[in-house]
């Protein structure tokens, strides 16, 4: 396997990160909604710090893509 | 737009000079980028000064949003800074309404957007940084540096503090122009290949039925980079806002 | 004299009606001002959401990159080719959750001193 084919391939695996990060938002707001159907007064409060988890999932998720941009464009 | 048949979205960022000016061996050529900051410029003047030129009582379309543009930054720092941190006002204004409108007039087609390079988002994250700091050398003096070392900390654990605290001082300006410039990056790429796909499918014989959805598509993320554009230009001023309060009085 | 009748005690029919009708425009104003205000809170509140969601995105992510660059260049500089890399990205991950933790737990401003108040 002559490494320019190797490095496409790491990067196209790279991204499969992304997915974990949508698995995360995805249970983050889930949790969050049945939550404030169980409570809705206090779910206001708290629609910041979900978004606060969501940025912190995708935040670990962009770490796949910057792996997936430095295959592709810097190595 | 699509060249052949393979989707070109980075087409749009290309910075093309229009006309060649050397300057003692400088290419200070005036590109395209330029040309629209010129034209935001004179959009946000347009809007501030003949906005406000009548100053009637019962406001028109143009000074109601000339009066929300201003009362909405100037809520923002004053909540954020505090009245003190109004004679800041101007700078996080300025920002403000160039972020605002570059993002606005870039979501015309066939424009070119501004805060979509990265120079331009570094340019503004390193004037908002240079102030923090300058100003607050001049008015604190070395008191400034307690920025780094926050109070009430373990004196063996404060190496590693103080590290802590530059690196997060440091990741200030990148995380303030990366985030523009990534957004408005992705959504500008987003949008120019939903319209590939609709070029794609309408010359694709059969397939011309399903064309309309990536359209739709369009439309959704049209109004979203509209949202995203606004955001942008908010986060932008009340982080501004919020590290100018640092300068003000630093050891939070 | 004025000739021109006070439009107060004007007895004409339409002068009767106008004034009806901006009465009944002004109750109806009254009347329901919540549900657009409530509308606007809404906006607000996911406007707000969405901006502290991108600043925690961006600011958790530069931490930790600030930290490997800057591990990676002293690296360059001091010749410790991996050891300065791998404990100067452990330090940016924490000012990563440091910044998070000082944006989310604790927004700074007089506007924080309230924001505790209204959501302890």
């Amino acid at each position: 396997m002559d490494p320019i084919a190797a490095k496409y391939i790491g990067a196209g695996l790279a991204t499969i990160g992304m997915g974990g990060a949508a698995i995360g938002v995805g249970a983050i707001f889930g949790q969050f909604l049945s939550g404030a159907l169980r409570n809705p007064s206090a779910a206001d409060g708290q629609f910041g710090r979900a978004f606060i988890g969501a940025a912190l999932a995708e935040g670990l998720g962009v770490f796949s893509f910057l792996v997936a941009l430095l295959l592709l464009f810097v190595v | 737009m699509a060249t052949g048949n393979a989707i070109d979205p980075i087409h749009q960022f290309i910075v093309a000079p229009l006309a060649q000016i050397r300057i003692g061996g400088i290419d200070a050529s005036f590109t395209n980028a330029s040309l629209f900051m010129v034209i935001v410029l004179l959009a946000a003047t347009f809007l501030m000064i003949i906005g406000t030129a009548q100053k009637s009582i019962v406001p028109g379309r143009l000074q109601s949003a000339a009066e929300m543009a201003y009362e909405f930054v100037a809520s923002t720092v004053r909540g954020t800074t505090g009245t003190e941190g109004m004679k800041f006002f101007p700078l996080v204004f300025s920002l403000f309404m160039f972020v605002l409108l570059s993002n606005l007039i870039g979501l015309i087609p066939y424009t070119f957007t501004v805060t979509s390079q990265i120079v331009v988002t570094f340019a503004l994250a390193a004037l908002v940084i240079l102030t923090v700091i300058i100003y607050g050398l001049i008015n604190h003096g070395t008191h400034f540096l307690h920025l780094f070392v926050p109070s009430g900390v373990a004196p063996a654990l404060l190496p590693f503090i103080v590290l802590i605290e530059v690196i997060s001082f440091v990741s200030r300006p990148i995380s303030l122009s990366v985030r523009l410039f990534a957004n408005m990056l992705a959504g500008h790429i987003t949008l120019k290949v939903f319209g590939a796909f609709v070029a794609l499918l309408l010359s694709a014989g059969g397939w011309a039925a399903i064309s309309p959805l990536p359209l739709v598509g369009i439309v959704a993320l049209t109004a979203f980079e509209l949202l995203v554009a606004f955001l942008q230009a908010y986060v932008f001023a009340i982080l501004t806002c919020v590290y100018l309060n640092d300068a003000l009085h630093p050891g939070h | 004299m004025s000739d021109k009748p006070n439009p107060q005690d004007d007895p004409s029919e339409e002068a009767m009606k106008a004034r009806l009708a901006a009465l009944t425009v002004a109750l109806e104003k009254q009347k329901d001002p919540k549900p657009d205000q409530e509308a606007l809170e809404a906006t607000q509140r996911t406007g707000r959401a969405m901006s502290l969601g991108f600043r925690v995105l961006s600011e958790f992510v530069a931490g930790i990159i600030v930290g490997a660059v800057m591990g990676w260049q002293f690296d360059e500089w001091l010749g410790t080719k991996p050891v300065l890399l791998i404990v100067m990205t452990a330090f940016g991950t924490i000012a990563g959750f440091w910044n998070v933790y000082r944006l989310a737990a604790a927004p700074t401003g007089p506007q924080a001193r309230d924001d505790k108040r209204s959501n302890p």
